[in-house]
């Protein structure tokens, strides 16, 4: 599976590179639109799986309904995880048990972004709010067993950026940096998730 | 280019829209303990336990059930819980009729017949399991508690139940203390005696309420 993955990214990675170099000359694929497909790094802010990771990425879409003011679409997806040295965990009042672990926190949101850009060049920074759901995937690994909770919550992603079109093929290169925060809540191997957040930043490919 | 956008989102998303698996690697692959108790149970009032001389085997076999008995590893896993009773308070006694806890011990070799039961451990299907008539004239057994884990191979079973009211077939043998504990097999398959010694003195260092 991650060789299927490693050579599928890569796959996708090149079309990707070769579709935008082969464009007749522009500086953006849509002066109306942006796209981005971008990777992410992830810092989070919960007692669960807190690990810092770059096992993540981010897609955005989004049309311009004024030269400043853009609405779209997102979806974006990161993992973070947290080893547990051994201890015991109280599962109940009734019930302990005695073990080390790997938790996992899958973070999946999705919605709509209002975008204000900033500057309208080959330089285009902006400044956006992100607002969704979120599925998120609270899991632990243990002895040979798992244990895990899906849970949906409100999610909002304030996020600053700037896209950069250098040239003449319309494509360009993307970065960004974002808060995010979710209302979901769940609770594994009797430690709770609560209202994750994070920090991180993106860099990819902007169309 | 347009037209082609959309493909290509959904060709990287599909591609890589999937949990990434942590490194389980890190974990230490060691025994793990897990312990459940009956919270209306005052072990405080117990005084004697009684341990049968031999360990049921728990298999696939289909005529008769099988005993661990004098081996190395029945020795070792019995002397531990003993220990661990004699520990926390209680004293062994050799009868049966007299004793206030019974402490059944099970070596799960395989689990070919196990499956889920609502409201009953997993081990309540097998047909060879301890029989409460074992320790007296009980009309069926009860755990206060639900258990919710899984099973494996190598593994150990030690329960507790409760002897200190009068055999009744109207009545069920109540099990108020249970410890399941696994990931005690070496690479060759063979019980690991070092870490069934450590996982049994764990079972009763978490059961801090097993106390006379």
């Amino acid at each position: 599976m991650k060789t299927l993955k490693k050579y599928t990214l890569r796959l996708a990675a090149a079309a990707a590179l070769i579709v935008g170099f082969s464009l007749p000359a522009n500086s953006q694929v849509s002066l109306d639109a942006y796209y981005n497909v971008d990777w992410q790094l992830n810092i989070p802010s919960n007692n669960y799986a807190d690990k810092v990771s770059g096992w993540g990425m981010n897609f955005d879409a989004g049309w311009y309904l004024t030269p400043d003011i853009a609405i779209g679409t997102f979806l974006n997806y990161h993992t973070n995880s947290k080893y547990i040295d051994r201890a015991v965990v109280n599962l109940s009042d009734e019930t302990a048990v005695f073990t080390d672990q790997q938790r996992s926190l899958y973070q999946l949101p999705f919605g709509v972004t209002a975008l204000y850009r900033i500057i309208e060049s080959d330089w285009q920074p902006y400044v956006a709010m992100k607002l969704g759901a979120e599925y998120a995937y609270t899991s632990s690994y243990y002895n040979i067993y798992k244990s895990s909770e899906n849970s949906w919550g409100f999610y909002m992603s304030p996020e600053i950026g700037v896209r950069w079109y250098p040239w003449a093929n319309g494509m360009g290169l993307h970065a960004a940096a974002y808060y995010s925060f979710s209302t979901n809540k769940a609770t594994v191997m009797g430690s709770e998730l609560k209202n994750p957040s994070n920090f991180g930043f993106r860099l990819g490919l902007a169309f | 280019m347009k037209k082609i956008l959309p493909f290509i989102f959904a060709g990287a998303l599909l591609a890589t829209a999937c949990e990434k698996l942590p490194d389980t690697d890190k974990l230490d692959n060691d025994y793990l303990v897990y312990t459940n108790y009956d919270d209306d149970t005052d072990f405080k009032k117990f005084s004697t336990f009684y341990v049968p001389d031999s360990v049921l085997i728990i298999d696939n076999s289909s005529n008769k059930p099988k005993y661990l008995y004098g081996t190395p590893a029945s020795d070792i896993i019995i002397a531990n819980y003993v220990s661990g009773m004699e520990k926390a308070g209680f004293v062994r006694t050799t009868d049966k009729e007299s004793a206030d806890l019974g402490l059944q011990i099970s070596y799960i070799e395989d689990t070919y017949r196990f499956r889920y039961f609502n409201n009953y451990p997993w081990w309540y299907g097998y047909p060879w399991y301890w029989n409460f008539g074992y320790w007296g004239n009980w009309g069926g057994w009860y755990w206060p508690y639900n258990i919710t884990y899984s099973y494996s191979t190598g593994s150990i079973l030690g329960e507790l139940v409760d002897l200190s009211d009068t055999p009744s077939t109207s009545k069920t043998l109540r099990v108020v203390w249970t410890s399941y504990i696994t990931g005690l097999l070496n690479n060759n398959g063979s019980l690991n005696t070092t870490y069934v010694q450590k996982a049994i003195d764990q079972a009763f260092a978490q059961s801090t309420y097993l106390k006379k």
